[in-house]
């Protein structure tokens, strides 16, 4: 597998083109109450009645140092990535949801181990790469799911928070979404920060 | 104030549903419930306010449109004559078809009724809720003395694209 060569610009057709919300997407493999495994992975679209999720990307530690001769340096750890599911209508199909709600109720039965880190999920960024058949992808095979709330107002849907964080073995790749259905290929990261980005 | 955006492509589904339900009510007794025309001498029909309007337009992230539009509407009761205990029956009627659409039990006799649920609508519309807006009373009187008896409602419906 040849190295992968870095993008140099978005896939946007014209200069000044914006990026849609939904050029961002995270897939789930659902492998707990679904059909996916790691090796065959069966692949959900995540985020259908949810309105707003934000990925945070955050870095444990962001000092700015000064040494002894007056430079100034920065120092950056992780970054830890997650994504925000709030507010989310509990919706039928959803097997990421499904998932959340029998792992919190077999939590002592290896349901909390599934949470924490069980998650198989796919990042694409439908802006970078050869739109639908080549887009750069992330995959992440150790992720942890957190439910943080299941409720809502009287009269209004029944909703959850649940907070993905990226974990586990990364894997950067390619995505095709063909009819809905997303493919991951594993490609091979450069061997060093390239030079053409330096 | 913004001008509301019409869901004009809804507006039909919407008034055919309607027209359909409103002629499933359990104490019509032989009446028909028309769209938009009344006899002089009496009859019932539906008349549509503003159309069908845009109240709340919502995209998840994924690209996909969830709307909430609502449709006002008022029922038309013309009659001739009214004695007052008539006049308080035709009110009641309304009244009842109002408390019939927001499923709540009406009695017809020794029988209880009750609207279990509204009827499919085509595309990916559903119908959330109808409600009144204004009890039944007397709108207006014509030349003939016809009493124009009307009671207001709204009804909210779901379009997902």
């Amino acid at each position: 597998m040849a190295a992968e060569t870095p993008v140099t610009a978005f896939n946007m057709t014209n200069t000044g083109d914006v990026a849609k919300r939904e050029a961002f997407s995270l897939w789930y493999n659902d492998r707990a109450s679904g059909s996916g495994t790691l090796s065959s992975p069966v692949w959900e679209l995540v985020g259908y009645k949810l309105e707003s999720s934000d990925m945070g990307i955050d870095y444990e530690t962001d000092e700015t140092k000064k040494d002894i001769l007056g430079n100034t340096f920065v120092e950056l750890a992780g970054p830890n990535r997650s994504f925000d599911l709030s507010s989310w209508n509990l919706v039928q199909g959803s097997k990421l949801q499904v998932d959340c709600m029998n792992a919190l109720r077999y939590e002592k039965e290896g349901g909390m181990s599934y949470l924490e880190s069980g998650g198989d999920f796919c990042l694409v960024h439908h802006y970078a790469g050869t739109s639908g058949s080549a887009m750069l992808a992330e995959r992440w095979k150790g992720c942890s799911m957190k439910p943080g709330r299941l409720g809502g107002d009287g009269g209004a849907n029944l909703t959850t928070d649940i907070t993905v964080t990226m974990g586990g073995t990364k894997e950067i790749g390619t995505a095709a979404i063909a009819a809905g259905v997303m493919t991951f290929t594993k490609t091979d990261a450069p061997s060093a920060w390239p030079a053409s980005l330096s | 104030m913004a001008e509301r955006v019409r869901d004009v492509q809804s507006e039909d589904v919407i008034t055919d549903a309607l027209i359909a339900l409103l002629n499933q009510y359990p104490k019509l007794s032989g009446q028909t419930i028309s769209f938009g025309t009344l006899s002089e001498k009496g009859g019932v029909a539906m008349f549509p306010m503003s159309g069908a309007v845009i109240e709340r337009d919502t995209t998840d992230i994924l690209g996909n449109h969830e709307q909430v539009c609502m449709y006002p509407f008022f029922v038309y009761y013309r009659v001739l004559g009214l004695t007052e205990n008539r006049k308080v029956s035709v009110k009641e009627w309304l009244d009842d078809l109002g408390r019939w659409l927001e499923k709540q039990p009406i009695t017809i006799g020794d029988t209880t009724s009750v609207l279990d649920a509204y009827p499919a609508l085509s595309g990916n519309r559903k119908f959330l809720t109808i409600k009144r807006t204004t009890p039944a009373s007397l709108d207006s009187v014509g030349k003939g003395q016809e009493e124009n008896w009307a009671i207001r409602l709204v009804a909210r419906y779901q379009n997902n694209f």
